[in-house]
């Protein structure tokens, strides 16, 4: 049990933050908006389902128009500054980002629409392989194709986070930071050696993703964090924790990947995407670590990140800093 | 491993011996004027000048050296890369063409069409496709295309896709999770499978698989000219013991040297009959004037394309027979490798749909 003093005192600390979540699936809607405001999160990427229904579907996007009906409360954020002005005029910041862009086929400029839409974050292969790598449950393992080179080129170009672990293959991973330059991101994974599940990243990835000067999200799925699939917010610090202590405070950050406002329940149909391995949800819906299972338990994170001796500094990092040091660097502002 | 490579050197053996009686045929054996004799379809395995999209005059004029060279049936390359809404649109414009064409030409949608189409002096375009990259990750589309008039289809360009790796690129991955469904798929859906331009380790797998015969329409031997298109002896072998067909080409970079004579071409032909005898081969000639290439690093030439002296068009189709029978041939072979093995594989695949 945390110490309520202790508590009281995170709780104060986690006000003062700028807390950066650096992968949601959540439903882009009123429940995500509820929570996010309700956790004072500064700002929040949001990535669509894995086709990308809906984000970008056409410029009168339902995802666009929510923005615009919830402007009081929410904006979209394309630089770093615009994160900062809108956190200063009491809104949460919505930044724009996909899993996987399978929805342009092989077509490259259709990423500069994208990028004109909002577009700053992209990964390469959801579990599965495609046009551009492999995917993390994939049969076959292997490199960027040559279009994928192509891919992670053009993203570079127009200053779009290359999200390039987790859902992609290892050697998918690997391959693209050999054509990228500067920081790329894993923008929602566990440690690997803590938990072996395909969905986490080797202790060799997440050394050379900061190596680059990268950042690494730490997800909140139970069954990525304990093989039971029972886990709790102790177990998602103690994810955290071992990153921190393999590559150092400025690489880790959040990538909690809730599903808020979605309902899932059982295994999933499509078992080539989600293998039973990868994603042994038999239990009711996809469970959360207890503790951890939506915003409002940030603040028992910065409470047990306290409790282990982190300075104010260095969770200021983990829980956004780092997050917001990549994307401007990135983005360029 | 001791229990495949057995079985693997068993089957060299066995076709080694058909090759030998083949390539024992007296040299020289006067050929009949009609050879191969009635009844037996001479197919020409890639006839890219007769994709609607190169325009009806070409497709017109194409189809004219067909027949007049005694072609029966022509696997054209009617979509190329093309995802969804393009590459339906193509097979679309192929049916116009074909009702445009049809006092010479006709659609072929099953095995008799090629015959009733010869009974009529018209030739039968067999659909292509260079890839799946029209069916994203929807299964149901191989039906759906059929039904449009695809027959056979390559899996990828030559590169990587929802399915399978592509010869050209150095990863040589096996199938993807989806690509497993979607030859399976294929197979039921009554397309044939062609394997051209697929990654080696991809291909591979696929004849490991394969519940019907497939086939490589337009490429060579790799033990002659290498060449990402071209199949290594493995690969060869495997695709006979599918029952399949591989398709010779006389596409100058896939020949090998330069400038190549016929006897070139030929001697690619004579190597995969020395693996997998005469049951095996056929022709897939590929004569073209133009090639997209989508990055400048593409092992393929700018046209113009300098094709063999007596092998650079359609028309020289007529020839082959005599020349097949000065290397030794004999008449049951030649009827085999100028179409009827290409004509027992795509029976076998599109005759039988469920």
């Amino acid at each position: 049990m945390l110490d309520p003093g202790l508590l009281r005192e995170a709780g104060a600390l986690t006000a003062e933050l700028m807390l950066v979540n650096g992968l949601d699936a959540s439903d882009f809607g009123d429940v995500l908006v509820d929570n996010l405001r309700a956790a004072g999160v500064g700002a929040c990427l949001v990535s669509s389902t894995r086709n990308s229904v809906g984000l970008f579907s056409s410029t009168n996007s339902p995802h666009h128009q929510f923005l615009l009906d919830r402007s009081d409360r929410i904006a979209l954020a394309t630089s770093v500054a615009d994160i900062e002005r809108i956190r200063r005029e009491g809104r949460t910041a919505i930044v724009f980002g996909l899993q996987v862009v399978d929805m342009i086929d092989e077509d490259i400029g259709s990423l500069v629409g994208l990028h004109a839409m909002g577009l700053r974050s992209a990964g390469l292969a959801y579990n599965v392989g495609n046009y551009i790598g492999s995917g993390c449950t994939e049969l076959d393992q292997g490199p960027l194709s040559r279009f994928g080179v192509e891919f992670v080129r053009a993203l570079q170009g127009l200053r779009i986070v290359v999200d390039i672990g987790g859902h992609s293959s290892e050697a998918t991973a690997f391959d693209a930071l050999q054509h990228t330059k500067g920081p790329v991101v894993c923008s929602h994974t566990a440690v690997r050696a803590l938990r072996n599940t395909p969905r986490g990243m080797t202790d060799g990835l997440f050394k050379a993703i900061a190596d680059r000067g990268g950042v690494v999200g730490i997800a909140a799925f139970s069954f990525f964090l304990v093989p039971s699939g029972r886990g709790t917010v102790d177990d998602f610090v103690r994810h955290l924790d071992y990153a921190v202590q393999l590559v150092g405070p400025d690489h880790v950050g959040l990538g909690l990947d809730f599903i808020l406002g979605k309902s899932y329940s059982g295994p999933m149909q499509d078992t080539d995407a989600f293998t039973p391995e990868a994603y042994p949800q038999q239990f009711e819906g996809w469970i959360y670590a207890e503790g951890i299972s939506d915003f409002t338990g940030l603040a028992t994170v910065v409470a047990k990140l306290m409790e282990k001796g982190y300075s104010e500094e260095n969770i200021a990092k983990v829980m956004g800093g780092n997050w917001l040091r990549v994307w401007r660097e990135v983005w360029g502002a | 491993m001791s229990d495949s490579s057995m079985s693997r050197r068993d089957f060299v053996a066995s076709t080694g011996v058909a090759a030998a009686a083949a390539l024992g045929a007296r040299a020289g054996e006067a050929v009949p004027a009609a050879d191969p004799p009635a009844g037996v379809p001479v197919i020409v395995g890639c006839v890219p000048l007769a994709a609607p999209r190169r325009g009806v005059a070409t497709v017109r004029a194409a189809l004219a050296a067909a027949r007049t060279a005694g072609v029966a049936a022509v696997i054209v390359p009617v979509v190329e890369t093309e995802h969804l809404t393009e590459a339906m649109r193509a097979l679309l414009e192929l049916r116009r063409t074909m009702e445009e064409l049809a006092s010479s030409a006709i659609l072929a949608e099953q095995p008799a069409d090629w015959s009733a189409a010869g009974r009529r002096g018209r030739v039968a375009v067999i659909a292509h496709s260079h890839g799946l990259q029209w069916m994203d990750r929807d299964l149901a589309r191989a039906r759906e295309f059929r039904a449009a008039g695809l027959r056979v289809a390559k899996l990828t360009s030559g590169w990587r896709n929802l399915v399978a790796d592509g010869c050209y690129e150095p990863s040589d991955l096996r199938l993807t999770r989806f690509g497993r469904h979607a030859v399976d798929e294929l197979t039921r859906s009554g397309i044939l499978i062609d394997l051209a331009s697929t990654g080696r380790r991809s291909s591979l797998e696929v004849m490991e698989r394969a519940a019907r015969p497939v086939v490589f329409t337009h490429v060579n031997a790799a033990a002659l000219h290498p060449h990402p298109l071209n199949l290594t002896d493995e690969q060869i072998v495997a695709c006979g013991k599918t029952g399949g067909v591989i398709g010779v080409s006389a596409f100058p970079a896939l020949v090998g040297g330069g400038a190549p004579s016929v006897t070139d071409v030929l001697r690619h032909l004579d190597h995969i009959v020395r693996l997998v005898g005469v049951d095996h081969v056929g022709f897939g000639l590929d004569f073209d004037t133009e090639r997209t290439r989508r990055y400048p690093t593409d092992p393929i030439p700018e046209p113009p394309y300098r094709y063999p002296a007596g092998l650079a068009r359609l028309e020289d189709v007529a020839g082959l027979p005599a020349r097949l029978a000065e290397r030794g041939y004999d008449a049951k072979a030649r009827a085999a490798i100028l179409g009827g093995n290409l004509e027992r594989a795509l029976r076998r695949a599109f005759g039988e749909a469920a």
